[in-house]
């Protein structure tokens, strides 16, 4: 089992690298993911986990990648790799995208 | 392990590590002709081996198929032996003459073999052959449910030992096979191992609970009890198509109010609601056409009436039924004439086929595919266009569902020669198109190393297919390039496969529905409705 330490308390990941509890997510959490995935976290990255945090809360799914990207106006491959959804879902906190996404 | 030339069906009880090794790959056709050119397989992982049975060819399919305490094992092999009895009882109506002949009548010419794209992709791997997954069935029922395979065991090829290993690897392995049934289109005596392979996933799910998470407790369990396999509410879907309206207003100047929840309207159009997620410009594109052409119809934003995908039809029939049967429902309340299916290939079989046989009378409301009313919007000139404005290489590809399913194989065609003057057909097409490697579900099985099998076994020889319809303008980067899918699944495999090989990035091939097409070359709209910048980047 993957897993990432913070404060030498360890935190589940599962096998796609995403968090087992999304309760146990906060703003270490996702600095320690980001890491992992080798991304470093500006205000710019705040500005599009804040939104899709945002969203899940309302909605209980994530937003159209589309959305986030017109409502933040930012470059979300510069930002989170080339595979962006799933790194954004990642350090956000949020489960792996389901169904024929 | 054994190489995969050598590989024989004894072997698949063997205790080994495991069985086959994917050694050899179809090469690819220009510019992927050279070393280097696609990442190798991920290694698989020792936790991974410990937990899952990766002694198959260490791929992972079913990631819910985990290794059981010792005494466990016993129960698991003697719950598959009933449920491999219930397939052969009279209760498995609508596939229990198909199935017995498909057991009892092949004589291994393997004209089968030839026709399947996973055996070819990997250069004849015994594994991949399409009777060997229907050699170890028929071991293992002859061994439990034949006088003579009781007795005499290997004379009657019985000679197996059963055990979890074997049901297991027979677990993975029905997950190596896309369903895509070209197999059966050119088997002599119309047998057909797709559905053979389906019945044994159906094994696994029915009897034993096990599925693949991504089909079943995050695919059909989560539709039924949200509505999408994705997730989406209906707050979630209205917000959606607020969004898409003013990407309507944006794109095209024009304003739109998508129909909601319009009782009586003449048309039901269902989409996969992975649309809405992944490529909103395709509902967006039929509610464009739609209005131009003054149909009258609706969307529904009723529990079951929004997603229309069905992935029961992969892997369980009481999964397809519960969810068929309340899509029908939404569509009656709704009190709409008819359900139109937009370009989704495995709802088109769920609702249209599959479901067909699941209820009778007043509980069915008819059901078309999208690709019809959409031709013959374009042949009575209802939508008018200007080719000139697609001035780009277009390939079409046939998603199996639709076509080799159904039938369903000129209108899509005479659309896109009416609007693409740059169109070339992929070899072979039509009836007899290649799967595009993410059919059965593939293309949403996302968990541990299977997305490997997918990109660089099932998807292999779609990919070539589209290297060979482009030819010499692969290479020419200036060249924008489309392959035409209109299928949610197809499109997420080619998606897929062209991030795996870099193709977009490379070689500036794209892809896409057929609809976007259709917006693109409409006559009364200036700007280009297909923009060719990465959507991820403003
Ligand atoms: S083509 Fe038909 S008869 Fe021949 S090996 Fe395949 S399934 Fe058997
Ligand atoms: S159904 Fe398709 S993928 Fe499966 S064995 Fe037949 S040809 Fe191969």
């Amino acid at each position: 089992m993957d897993f990432i330490e913070i404060d030498s308390k360890k935190i589940e990941l599962n096998e796609d690298g995403f968090l087992k509890e999304l309760g146990e997510w906060n703003t270490g959490v996702a600095e320690a993911i980001s890491l992992q995935e080798g991304i470093e976290l500006s205000e710019k990255h705040w500005i599009v986990i804040t939104f899709v945090r945002e969203y899940y809360t309302k909605y209980n799914v994530p937003p159209m990648m589309k959305k986030v990207l017109k409502s933040t106006g930012l470059n979300l491959k510069e930002l989170f790799s080339n595979n962006p959804v799933e790194s954004v879902m990642k350090i956000a906190g949020l489960p792996k995208p389901t169904g024929c996404v | 392990m054994s190489k995969q030339l050598d590989l024989q069906l004894k072997d698949i009880d063997k205790k080994t590590d495991r069985l086959v090794e994917i050694d050899s790959l179809m090469p690819l056709s220009a510019p992927y002709d050279k070393e280097g050119m696609e990442p190798d397989f991920v290694k698989v992982k020792d936790a991974w081996k410990e937990k899952y049975c990766t002694s198959l060819d260490g791929i992972i399919g079913v990631d819910t198929l985990v290794r059981p305490s010792t005494p466990e094992e016993d129960k698991f092999v003697h719950k598959f032996i009933n449920g491999l009895a219930k397939l052969f009882a009279d209760s498995n109506k609508n596939f229990l003459q198909p199935l017995t002949l498909t057991m009892e009548y092949c004589v291994k010419c393997n004209t089968c073999s030839e026709a399947c794209h996973i055996y070819k992709s990997t250069n004849q791997n015994e594994l991949y052959r399409p009777i060997f997954r229907s050699e170890v069935l028929r071991k293992i029922y002859k061994k439990y449910f034949t006088r003579g395979g009781k007795l005499l065991g290997k004379f009657v090829g019985a000679d197996i030992d059963i055990n979890w290993e074997t049901i297991a690897r027979l677990g993975e392995l029905a997950y190596r096979c896309n369903l895509c049934r070209r197999c059966a289109q050119t088997c002599p005596l119309g047998l057909d191992n797709g559905m053979l392979t389906r019945e044994i996933r159906k094994i696994f799910s029915q009897e034993l609970g096990i599925a693949p998470t991504f089909l079943h407790s995050k695919g059909s369990v989560r539709q039924l009890e949200t509505g999408s396999s994705t997730g989406i509410t209906k707050a979630a879907l209205l917000d959606n198509l607020e969004f898409m309206e003013e990407d309507i207003e944006e794109k095209t100047g024009r304003k739109i109010k998508i129909p909601i929840d319009k009782k009586s309207a003449d048309i039901l159009l269902t989409h996969n609601t992975g649309e809405f997620m992944a490529w909103p410009e395709n509902p967006a594109a039929f509610a464009i056409l739609f209005e131009e052409a003054g149909l009258n119809w609706t969307l529904s934003s009723s529990m079951m009436g929004y997603d229309n995908v069905n992935y029961g039809i992969w892997y369980d029939d009481n999964m397809a039924q519960k969810i068929a049967l309340q899509q029908f429902q939404a569509a009656k309340e709704l009190g709409v004439r008819r359900i139109v299916i937009g370009e989704c290939g495995h709802a088109h079989k769920a609702a249209a086929i599959s479901a067909d046989r699941m209820t009778y009378g007043e509980n069915k409301v008819p059901v078309e595919s999208c690709l019809p009313i959409l031709w013959e919007l374009v042949r009575t000139k209802r939508l008018t266009f200007n080719p000139a404005k697609n001035n780009f290489p277009v390939t079409l590809h046939d998603p199996c569902n639709v076509v080799r399913q159904m039938g369903i194989v000129q209108p899509q065609r005479n659309i896109i020669k009416t609007i693409c003057p740059g169109f070339r057909e992929m070899t072979p097409h039509g009836v007899d198109n290649y799967c595009c490697g993410g059919g059965s579900g593939f293309a949403i099985m996302q968990s541990l190393n299977f997305a490997d099998f997918r990109n660089k076994v099932s998807t292999r020889v779609k990919f070539d297919q589209i290297l060979r319809a482009f030819g010499d303008d692969v290479g020419n980067r200036d060249i924008v390039k489309y392959v035409c899918a209109p299928c949610s699944n197809c499109k997420g495999a080619i998606r897929d496969m062209l991030a795996y090989y870099q193709a977009t990035d490379k070689f500036n091939i794209h892809y896409g529905g057929l609809v976007e097409l259709m917006v693109n070359a409409l006559s009364t709209i200036d700007k280009p409705y297909l923009t060719f910048t990465d959507e991820l980047m403003p």
